[in-house]
């Protein structure tokens, strides 16, 4: 039978992720302007490695649980363009963990996780955690170009269409129909 | 023809010290190191190396003054055993290799001060930004080597302000330690 709302745990997987890429944006656009002598040198790095990797694994599971979706009620062409935009989204975020991962270790050193040592992965191209690093920057603009096209489209369908797009997404509202 | 070519070896018979020989340094053996240390915060000293150069010289024991020597190194190669540094060295910050991908070292003097010691002056291109500075050498020994070649290996010691080459960074004065083998050719 095909599911016609979120469970809560989804919508609050979606949300928590929402705040934590945008989170991670700003906090990345910030870090890597912070002086050496600044006290957040090491510190926020260290944060964005951690809320990184908690979002890559609620990344992981939203993947798999993409099938579960609702069916949505819209034209095809609505349809088409809204799986591309959540598959994309989803992508980019796996995409800025695996280039995250791959510049913070290009040396081999292990890499931090509130404290516990995640294998590192070495180098395996010239000069990678300068590679990666442009790599990434770039995903994480197309990820908040994606992130704004996805927040608008869902306000459209709230204040143009008057539709339940937005409100489906909603804790405690949608799942009582 | 004939002619242009006589005048050709006459003029590099002429031009060249009799005894001088030129050598190429033994980068592809790594028998050679560009090597830097620069204080951490004043409490310890951090060491670095840039992995990939190339560089001839020309040297004749019984005539150094007429020596030679310049080196390109490939600012994107270096190398301080940490990956988010070396990439922090490579941004604006520091070497801006994309905008500055290589550094030379050009020698303009030899001044010899003892037995197989002397001071290499020449200009060193960093950043873009040439300035004359002084190598204190060492020649640590020549001769025959295992397979059929002729070597000469040197050691060298100088000192750059990084205010001088425009480091958006400064960490004051950065310590080169170098270590150059060339095998005649």
């Amino acid at each position: 039978m095909t599911k016609l709302y979120y469970s809560d745990a989804r919508k609050w997987l979606h949300w928590l992720s929402a705040m934590a890429v945008i989170g991670l944006f700003a906090s990345g656009l910030w870090m890597v302007e912070l002086g050496y002598y600044d006290a957040w040198y090491q510190r926020a790095p260290a944060w964005h490695v951690n809320v990184g990797l908690l979002l890559f694994v609620a990344t992981l599971a939203r993947l798999v649980l993409q099938r579960q979706n609702p069916r949505l009620k819209a034209p095809p062409f609505q349809r088409v363009a809204a799986r591309t935009a959540h598959l994309s989204l989803l992508l980019c975020i796996v995409l800025l963990a695996l280039t995250g991962y791959g510049l913070s270790t290009a040396d081999g050193r292990p890499l931090l996780f509130f404290g516990v040592e995640i294998p590192g992965m070495g180098s395996v191209i010239p000069q990678q955690e300068s590679v990666l690093g442009e790599w990434h920057e770039l995903i994480a603009y197309t990820t908040m170009v994606l992130s704004f096209l996805h927040a608008a489209a869902a306000i459209k369908h709230h204040v143009i269409d008057s539709d339940d797009t937005l409100k489906r997404m909603l804790i405690h509202r949608g799942t009582e129909r | 023809m004939k002619k242009v070519l006589l005048a050709t070896l006459l003029s590099a018979a002429v031009a060249s010290p009799v005894w001088a020989a030129d050598y190429r340094i033994d980068d592809q053996g790594a028998h050679a190191s560009i090597n830097f240390k620069v204080k951490h915060l004043g409490y310890s000293w951090l060491t670095g190396r840039f992995n990939t150069f190339s560089g001839n010289f020309s040297y004749d024991s019984a005539n150094v003054e007429a020596s030679k020597i310049a080196v390109d190194i490939d600012t994107n190669s270096v190398d301080s055993n940490h990956a988010k540094r070396d990439k922090h060295l490579r941004s604006a910050d520091f070497l801006e290799v994309d905008k500055y991908p290589e550094a030379t070292f050009v020698s303009t003097e030899f001044k010899v001060t003892g037995d197989g010691e002397m001071i290499v002056y020449g200009d060193f291109t960093l950043r873009g930004i040439t300035k004359r500075i002084a190598i204190e050498a060492t020649k640590v020994g020549e001769g025959q080597d295992p397979w059929g070649g002729y070597r000469a290996g040197f050691e060298g010691l100088a000192e750059i302000d990084m205010a001088d080459y425009g480091f958006a960074t400064d960490f004051g004065t950065v310590l080169l330690e170098l270590h150059v083998e060339g095998i005649r050719i």
